[in-house]
């Protein structure tokens, strides 16, 4: 399968590199913490899997690094958009879009449209991929 | 100390634990082990008693220690683009926690030792997993906050709110080990 430039296929898997200290042990699978998920910009980083030949160790960054797997179509998700009343006034679109860097043409992001209000959504949603993730490379000697 | 959103209820806290050296930094004073009256008896229920205390606040200071070392993380720690953690939100975190642990033990409750991390953001993170409900603490400048969950939906299996308030606190422990 030759992947889309332009656009993430549901189907696809995206890597995202773990710090061990992320990791924990839940009913005795490993899985990542929510924190695992985060950044500042409210963009999470991910690679697409298909650019790496679903070679999960193309993905970590840092040594040792444990690396999870999200489904593209587990992370496009919609989120009522509240108002202080709990009135629905719109909806946050969560998508994954292709953003290839120089060192790397398989990076992609995962992001709200529009974007987050207040901080605890992003926090919501670190939560979700925290949840609906499968680790698919252990980590080694960290 | 820099302003803090939403009132002074914090600052005055933070004081009564926490002093600022002249370099800058923060050191908080932890509180001491106090002496224990061991009961001579080794299977005594009152022994049994003084050795689970003693348990609770060795992981208690463990947890304080593992918050005070975060502080020392650099940009990018992570492996992607976190900031370090805030100074000012390792105080409030520290202060929190002893007051959530001092809670627990005056109203009897199971002691759970979270686990401790930085947001990308620079928050310090307290996090407790009792299967299915994971409660995350997020402290900064700017918040006490909380996010508890039980399933992948945000919009029916997670909530969020100000952890701030002793009564906010008794009820979320309430529920992460009801």
């Amino acid at each position: 399968m030759v992947p889309d430039p332009d656009h993430v296929a549901d189907d696809e898997e995206l890597y995202r590199s773990i710090k061990q200290e992320f990791l924990t042990t839940e009913d005795g699978v490993l899985r990542a913490r929510s924190e695992a998920f985060g950044d500042r910009e409210q963009q999470v980083s991910v690679d697409r899997a298909l650019l790496l030949d679903k070679d999960p160790r193309r993905a970590r960054r840092t040594e040792g690094a444990a690396v999870a797997c999200l489904l593209a179509s587990a992370v496009r998700i919609k989120i009522p958009q509240r108002d202080v009343k709990g009135r629905e006034v719109g909806t946050y679109v969560i998508d994954v879009i292709p953003e290839p860097r120089p060192d790397n043409p398989a990076h992609a992001v995962i992001y709200a449209n529009p974007d987050f209000v207040s901080p605890n959504h992003f926090r919501k949603l670190r939560e979700h991929l925290a949840r609906t993730h499968q680790i698919v490379l252990l980590p080694e000697g960290e | 100390m820099p302003a803090v959103k939403g009132g002074t209820r914090r600052f005055e806290r933070s004081t009564v634990n926490a002093t600022r050296t002249s370099v800058g930094s923060y050191f908080v004073i932890a509180e001491p082990f106090q002496e224990v009256d061991w009961s001579p008896d080794p299977e005594s229920p009152a022994r049994q008693e003084d050795l689970e205390r003693a348990h609770r606040k060795a992981s208690l200071l463990a947890t304080l220690l593992r918050i005070r070392l975060i502080q020392h993380r650099e940009e990018g720690w992570n492996g992607y683009d976190a900031l370090p953690p805030d100074r000012d939100a390792v105080v409030y975190a520290m202060t929190w926690l002893r007051e959530l642990f001092r809670e627990v033990e005056d109203a009897g409750l199971t002691w759970l030792q979270p686990h401790v991390t930085s947001s990308a953001e620079g928050e310090v993170v307290l996090q407790w997993w009792n299967d299915p409900k994971r409660l995350t603490i997020y402290f900064s400048v700017h918040e006490e906050a909380y996010i508890k969950s039980w399933g992948t939906d945000i919009e029916t299996e997670m909530e969020d709110g100000d952890a701030a308030s002793a009564t906010n606190r008794a009820r979320l422990w309430e529920w992460l080990t009801s």
